[in-house]
Order: structure tokens, then sequence, then C-alpha cells
């Protein structure tokens, strides 16, 4: 399989991300902070998929945006080819930028209502000197034809544009700089779901045409189980478990994973009639204060009393078959 | 856009007429007449001021004599004299010898045998957009850039500090500052006049003064830093608070993922989008600066337009009373043109056709 020989772009070593809570008028004391991502870590293998799927909060656009360092980690490192991103700054973060670009969620806010699309799309090739003004123009026309838009909007403004054309202009952005990984910060979920389709597909035709990496961050399952090579699923700041796609949906391990996946409908109506459906009771405990030992313990519909004292291991029960379950 | 500014200005228009009615009935409708003083006049001579200025005419003659005086262009066929101060016209073009065209007459005063209304335009006026325009300039340089670092440095002893001084500037009235500063630099330091103004007609365009060193930085220096001082309070409250919003938007994050410099993303792409507010408070500030500012004049001994606000009300001084305050509305609605000009060049979403 690909996965297992192809060689690692991307590796995430326990990384974490806490958000300091302030309290004071003049002297600010930290009286807190919110685990918002504690200790994950992956690899993502040049050219593959890797789905990051969880629940609303639970850390996965945190997760992203640390791994380029819009926010710095608190701890952990990110690792890109062996360069450690979480150490490096200034300029040379800057540079690193070419290399990895972002597609954001919100493709009505994610566009600055300033300036027209050739500037928001060729304003990278500026900034890194990969084009002069000639070249620039040339290749935003390019771009906007690559992701399906005329190049004759290259002077129109984003508010002239529907969401999905829109989030066509933020993937023609993030393809600007020739970048080898692009996070896909749930690019889809403002869209509506027959424009989803047309972005998806548009990404998947990218891949193969510039042999792309993706992580890409959602929580519909039924999306990343069409688009990912493998998932990881994450529940309040850390990865439950990490599968190939194929092992993931059809012998899901861990708890949480089995629950998330019964409560995806199926469409098929004799199939769907004997769906048996794991409904977790409660809410998703306050990452200020995660529970202790395991983070989905209070939620577990098999929790035992380990789970409360101990924070399960992540480990490699089945080849490239990650979890993090004391009961499996 | 020349379209909607065609029909801006006919809007104006109406706006102006409409506020020389209001101004109008409003002034004679308040008791007391320009000639009540403490001792009051024989009849007769009441009667003969009367007649010399019309108010012994019905006030709808009055009204409509004073918008053909002031709005209707006349013909003259000699060239003007300029005597009578009855017969004073603020714009006099000269097509050929015996053929003049004149517009804007806005009456005399009734304060000062010898002067006209459109004198106090000529002579003062110019000195209060000199003192107004340097404000603004003032209030712009320090406000502006207080309110980005208060916004950049949120939440720091930057932030507390510049604002700290917005609160001051805001809280601390030009009745306070002004004689603080004219203590301080003028009478102990000695550095600067305590009071006056360097600038005398003939000016540059009607306003703009002819000398433009220490003599006249001397005197315009203390009120223009006085007076400006508490518009940069505002626009460093307005600044802070609209790039606080601006700088945690989603597409300034994706600035910073394209890998701009942290420089332009403050500068390129947050600034222009946060400046919106500000400009529009920009346009009323502007008015109220530029057309005198009563206090500050006081203060500062400063021979502008601000003094003729006040006392043409409490004498009645019919004819200044209108012009000043048609003065201020031709002022606001210019300026309010301009803001929203600017806004369709710093929001492409906003297109006036």
């Amino acid at each position: 399989m690909k996965v297992e020989s192809a060689e690692i772009l991307l590796r995430v070593d326990n990384l974490v991300k806490h958000f300091p809570i302030k309290r004071g008028i003049i002297i600010q004391k930290t009286i807190g902070a919110i685990h918002a991502v504690d200790g994950v870590s992956f690899n993502i293998h040049k050219g593959e998929t890797l789905g990051l799927v969880g629940e609303s909060g639970c850390g996965k656009s945190t997760t992203g945006r640390t791994i380029l360092q819009l926010y710095r980690p608190t701890s952990g490192h990110v690792y890109y080819n062996d360069i450690d991103l979480s150490t490096i700054k200034g300029e040379e973060l800057r540079k690193m930028r070419r290399k990895m670009q972002m597609i954001f969620q919100d493709p009505y806010a994610s566009l600055n209502p300033r300036m027209t699309i050739g500037e928001i799309i060729g304003e990278p090739l500026v900034i890194h000197h990969l084009a002069d003004k000639k070249g620039t123009q040339a290749r935003v026309e390019d771009l906007l034809e690559l992701v399906g838009l005329s190049g004759r909007f290259y002077n129109r403004f984003p508010h002239e544009f529907s969401g999905g054309q829109r989030q066509r202009i933020g993937v023609a952005r993030a393809l600007a700089v020739n970048p080898d990984l692009i996070i896909c910060d749930e690019p889809i979920s403002a869209l509506d779901v027959s424009i989803q389709a047309q972005v998806v597909n548009l990404l998947e035709d990218l891949q193969k045409e510039f042999n792309l990496t993706y992580l890409f961050i959602a929580h519909d399952l039924s999306m990343v189980r069409h688009i990912s090579d493998r998932v990881a699923v994450m529940y309040l700041g850390v990865i439950m478990e990490l599968a190939t796609r194929y092992d993931l949906y059809n012998d899901p391990l861990h708890p949480y994973t089995k629950a998330l996946l019964s409560a995806v409908p199926i469409p098929d109506p004799v199939a769907e009639e004997k769906r048996h459906r794991t409904i977790l009771k409660g809410d998703v405990p306050s990452p200020v204060n995660p529970p202790s030992g395991c983070r989905f313990r209070t939620r577990c519909p098999i929790a035992v009393e380990i789970c409360a004292q101990l924070k399960p291991e992540f480990r490699e029960v089945k080849p490239g078959h990650w979890v993090a379950c004391h009961l499996v | 856009m020349g379209r909607y500014i065609i029909r801006r200005i006919l809007y104006m228009l109406v706006v102006i007429l409409v506020v020389s009615f209001i101004t109008f009935g409003l002034m004679h409708s308040v008791p007391g007449g320009p000639f009540d003083k403490e001792k009051s006049l024989p009849a007769e001579i009441i009667a003969n001021l009367e007649k010399r200025y019309h108010l012994d005419q019905p006030l709808w003659k009055q009204y409509l004599s004073y918008l053909n005086d002031v709005f209707v262009p006349h013909i003259a066929h000699e060239k003007p004299k300029g005597l009578d101060v009855a017969d004073d016209y603020l714009i006099d073009i000269k097509i050929t010898d015996t053929f003049w065209i004149r517009w804007m007459n806005f009456g005399p005063t009734f304060s000062s045998r010898s002067r006209s209304v459109n004198d106090i335009f000529r002579q003062q006026l110019p000195v209060s957009v000199q003192l107004g325009t340097l404000a603004l300039i003032i209030a712009i340089i320090i406000g502006v850039p207080l309110g980005i670092i208060s916004a950049l440095k949120q939440n720091t002893i930057y932030d507390y500090l510049g604002m700290s001084i917005a609160i001051f500037g805001v809280s601390v009235p030009v009745i306070v500052l002004g004689p603080l500063m004219i203590w301080i630099f003028g009478v102990t330091l000695k550095w600067l006049p305590p009071t006056g103004w360097g600038s005398k007609p003939p000016y540059i365009f009607g306003f703009l003064p002819t000398n433009l060193g220490w003599d006249y930085w001397k005197y315009a220096l203390m009120p223009s830093v006085a007076l400006g001082l508490g518009s940069s309070a505002i626009l460093a409250r307005l600044t802070r608070a609209s790039l606080l919003q601006v700088i945690r938007e989603d597409y300034i994050r994706t600035a910073r993922a394209k890998g701009v410099k942290e420089r332009n993303v403050i500068v390129g792409h947050a600034l222009k989008n946060s400046l919106i507010p500000v400009v529009t408070i920009l346009g009323p500030m502007m008015a109220g600066l530029v057309t005198g500012t009563f206090v500050t004049e006081l203060t500062f001994g400063i021979p502008g337009m601000g003094k003729y606000f006040v006392t043409s009300i409490t004498n009645r001084d019919y004819p200044v009373i209108m012009g000043t305050i048609l003065l201020y509305a031709v002022f606001l609605v210019v300026a309010n043109l301009l803001v929203d000009i600017m806004y369709a060049y710093l929001d492409p979403r906003i297109r006036y056709d």
C-alpha cells in the first residue's frame, strides 16, 4: 500500500496548544487554560489525504492552524521535511509558507473585501517573488481557469461571487505558490450540499494533477470517507483513533468512533431500518477542565475504573491502526 | 459616479434651502430684535433703522428678497463701487467692462455700520479655516497612530497608555487646556506668544496664508494642538475599536497564511478595512473645526469666525445668523459628500450608480 511506503512529509509530534485564560485589570494572572489541542501526534505521507474528524470544538481547526504556525504551539513539534516549524520564525517561517497553504472554512470572511480577485490570488506570487507583474496576471488567470472559473474575473471583487465560487477562489489562492501541503479547514462546511461535491471533486482532481498532500479537516463523516486515505478521529483535543479509511469505517475500534459512525444515516431504507445507534449521553466536557485519564470516559458506554486514572496510550493495535483506549 | 455626484449636489441645494427656511423662521420667532438695547431707543429711530434694513416688510417678503440676494446671480453693467455694505457680493465676475455677474450677497451686519457679512467671510473665515485644518491634521496624525498602536498592543501597557491619553484628550476641554498651555508655554517658558494669529489678508485662494515661517507657526501651534487634541482622542478610540474588529477577521488570517509580512498584513489588509468608521466621523468633524470654534478662538485671542456664531444670536444680528448657519450647512454637506466619495474608494462593495 502506498501509505506504508510513501515518505513522510509532515510529522506532528505531541503537539499541544493551550489558550490561557487571563484575569486582572492591570496585572494579569493566568488562571487557567483552554486545552484546545493536548498532545496530538501523527504523520502525513507525501501525496496522501489525511482526514481529521471530530465534533465542533474538539480542536480540529486549532490543530490545523497550529501546524501552520498561525498559532504558536504551547509545546510539541511540527516537522515539515525534517524542518522543525515550531522553532523557526520571522523570515524563515514566512518562506516556508510557500510550501504549505490553507483553505479556510468560511469563503465569505476569508477573502479581503477590498481586494480584487487578481490581487487576492496574485499577492502570494508577488510577496514570494515568484512572478513579475505580467507573469502574475497570466498565472492568476491560469489558476482561475484551473479551478473552473473564468480568467475574466481578474478585476472583480469577492462580493460579486457566490459561496462556491468564492471557495474556488480560495483554492486558487492556496495553489498559487505551488505548495506541497494544503490544510483544508472544513472547506465545504459553509457551502450548499450541491456545491460541496463540486469543490471536493476539484480538490481531488488537483491532488492528482499536482501530487498535493492534504490534511482534510471536516465533521462530515461521509465526505471524509470519500476523500481521505487515512482518517484521524479527534475528541476534546486528543486523537482517539487513526486508521486507513477502510479500517476505520469498517472496523472501528474506539467506542467514540463507533458512536460517531452509528450516527451516520445509511442511504438504503432496509439497512437504515436495522441501523443501531449508540447515543452518547451528556455534553462534551469543558476543555478548561478536561476529565482525568481518558478524555472520553465521562460519555463512554463501556468505561471502567482505570479509564479515570490513567491516560490511555495512543498505540498501534494493528499495522497502521492506532487507538487510544484501555479496552481495545 | 459622475451622475451620483450631480444628484448629490442637487440634494445639497435642497438641504441648504430647507436650512435657510428653518433658520429664518426660528430667528424671527424668538422674542427680541437687533435694536433692543438695555436703554431703549426712541421709537422713530427704531422705525428708521428697521426701514433701512427692510425689517418693516412682511416676513415672507424679507425671506424671498434674502433668497434673491444670496442664491440668484445678478447682473451689473458697471464696475461695482463697493462702498455700500448692502451691495457687497461675495463673487463678482467680470465678463466685459459693462457686464458683471454678481452672486451671494449675504447683507450687512447690524452690529457694525461699515461691515457686511461677506467681510466676515473674507477676513475671519480664512483664519478659522486655517486653524481648523491644522487642528484636523493634528487630530489625524496623533489620533490614528495612537489607535493603531493601542489595537495592535491590546491589553498591554502601550494600550493603557494610549487610551489614557485619549481619555485625557476627551475629558479635558479647551477651556482648561488652552489657559494651561498659555501659562506654561506663553507665560512661564516664554517660548510662544500667548495670544494672536500670524496671518493677515490677502489670502491665497481666499484662505491660505502667504507667510508660512516661524512668524506664522509660533501663533498657530498652541491653539491647533489644543483644538486638535480632543478630536484626536475620538479618532484614536474609533481607530482602535475598528482595527480590533478587523484584525480578528478571517481574511487577516488568510493574509498571514499566504506569508504576507506582518507589517503589510496590518497596513495593506487590516488598516484600509478599518478606516471606514474613521472617515465617517471626519466629515462632521471637519465641518465643526473649520467653521470656527468659539472657545479656542476666544482663549487664544484669534480673530476667527467662532465668536460670530454666538454673538450674532444674542445680538439678533439676522444676516450674520443666516450667513454663519448657511456656511456651516454648506461645509457639512460638502464634507459628507467627500466622505461618501471616500467610501467608494475604501469599500468596493459601495457603488452609487
